[in-house]
């Protein structure tokens, strides 16, 4: 894109002395007015639905660990499983939202979320209606901005968007690029602190030779690291940082027992 | 039809009406002076559509022999590419690695309010280094993908306040995308990093025809 590039400078400057020309002859409108007075507001300055946020919260019923086969757990998405009370507030913390909290704010509208930019869960919130109404690329743009300000969750889910675009638009197939790209954006996620990226990963790409591709995956890695916190340092807020989750060996004991037969044994689970 | 899918409808005819059991669905493919091959790396998205599957191994390919083909594309060669190291590609946002090319919105009189709604063209860069590194891609749709995706994401993010930032917005859209397209630019430009990316691409789905048809 190194061209590119060049193009693009000597464009922007015609485009930004045209465009500040007209803006400034038509003035400042009331949009305007809002635009420039709402910077960055977490979403519980939003009275009303801050009060929603935390409606929904308070009326989540109290749970309480339960015993469930270990087979069970290791065949459902592992990244939504708390083996432990600390596993389940990281959940918590990364924004881990079951169809129930979603639907529990699904009287929050668009505009306050969209006006809560560095609100994670606000954030996380507003890219899965998006992703739910197949609007992509926007949800991905939004959900990457939740995971700047500390949602796992909303990252792994907009690399899974992502994907699933790319194959659904490539007849079914996946093109080595995506499948590079998509360990790259795990690998980002187990950086932030999510140890189950792997299974994750593992579901799509059960075979993908990590050692053939490791340069590339290594750079994108990075990159990707970068745009995360680039988005951060133009809001002007700290971008997020590694917060390990708990449990990674328990995690990896389960997996083996459950490959060693032990998919009937029970395990302690921590529901949401 | 998706238009990144051109290529891949070309490849599979051919093979498709040359009795084959091949489908248009490929996950790569080269074409040589002697035909089209179709092969695949990876396997098979899962039968429930994509949801939430994994891949099966499904393997086809033409009813040619493997050794045929690949002697096929060890004499015709991708140009300037060494197919056991070819070129990554590595998407990077709106930017390169020597110029800054912003990701976040640019606004001449309101400067911090338009840069603090963040990296808001980086998903929609990311996915035209793609497009553009993909072979056999058009130019034309790459571009017109851009400035859509753009406008899309600031819609989303800007919410109420797009409206305010819609010129700059659609501006940098169009400079990005559109503006690739004006005649000294595309000539002299923007047609060459295309150009580029492009044998990029090709040298990667010949590396991995190489690779699929001779080990």
């Amino acid at each position: 894109m190194s061209s590119k590039v060049v193009a693009i400078a000597v464009l922007s400057v015609a485009v930004a002395a045209g465009i500040a020309i007209y803006a400034y002859n038509r003035g400042g409108g009331k949009a305007e007015q809002d635009a420039m007075g709402t910077a960055t507001r977490p979403l519980a300055d939003y009275t009303a639905a801050g009060r929603e946020l935390q409606r929904a919260a308070a009326e989540k019923p109290a749970t309480l660990p339960k015993e469930v086969p270990v087979g069970s757990i290791i065949s459902e998405d592992t990244r939504n499983v708390a083996l432990s009370e600390d596993e389940r507030a990281w959940l918590s913390r990364h924004h881990y939202l079951s169809k129930q909290d979603l639907d529990a704010t699904k009287n929050i509208p668009d505009a306050t979320l969209q006006e809560a930019r560095t609100d994670a869960r606000a954030q996380t919130i507003l890219g899965m209606r998006l992703l739910e109404r197949g609007e992509i690329i926007p949800a991905a743009t939004v959900l990457t901005n939740a995971a700047s300000h500390g949602s796992v969750y909303a990252y792994e889910e907009a690399a899974v968007a992502l994907l699933k675009q790319q194959v659904e638009n490539n007849n079914g197939r996946v093109d080595p690029i995506y499948a590079n790209m998509f360990r790259a954006r795990m690998e980002v996620a187990k950086i932030m602190g999510d140890h189950r990226a792997d299974a994750l990963f593992a579901q799509y790409f059960p075979n993908y030779d990590s050692r053939s591709n490791a340069q590339t995956v290594q750079l994108q890695t990075t990159e990707y690291l970068r745009q995360l916190g680039s988005n951060a340092q133009a809001q002007g807020t700290r971008a997020a940082g590694p917060d390990p989750r708990p449990n990674a060996d328990l995690w990896d004991n389960l997996q083996k027992l459950n490959e060693a037969g032990g998919s009937t044994d029970l395990a302690t689970v921590y529901p949401p | 039809m998706k238009k990144n899918n051109v290529l891949g409808l070309v490849m599979g005819t051919i093979l498709v009406s040359g009795g084959v059991t091949v489908t248009t669905a490929y996950a790569g493919g080269y074409c040589t002076s002697s035909g089209c091959y179709v092969w695949e790396t990876a396997p098979r998205w899962g039968s429930d559509g994509g949801g939430s599957g994994s891949y099966d191994n499904t393997t086809t390919y033409g009813p040619e022999d493997p050794q045929m083909i690949c002697a096929d594309l060890k004499e015709n060669p991708a140009p300037n590419c060494n197919a056991d190291n070819p070129p990554q590609l590595v998407v990077n946002g709106c930017g390169s690695a020597t110029v800054d090319v912003p990701d976040f919105l640019v606004s001449f009189f309101k400067p911090l309010p338009a840069a603090s709604y963040g990296g808001i063209f980086t998903e929609a860069c990311n996915k035209h280094d793609v497009c553009y590194g993909s072979w056999g891609q058009p130019k034309s749709s790459c571009d017109a993908d851009l400035k859509n995706d753009m406008i899309q994401a600031a819609k989303t993010v800007l919410g109420i306040g797009y409206p305010a930032f819609q010129v700059e917005v659609e501006g940098q859209a169009w400079a990005y995308s559109t503006g690739l397209a004006w005649g000294p630019i595309q000539a002299f430009i923007s047609q060459p990093a295309f150009d580029s990316a492009q044998a990029e691409g090709q040298c990667r789905s010949y590396a991995g025809s190489v690779q699929y048809f001779c080990h």
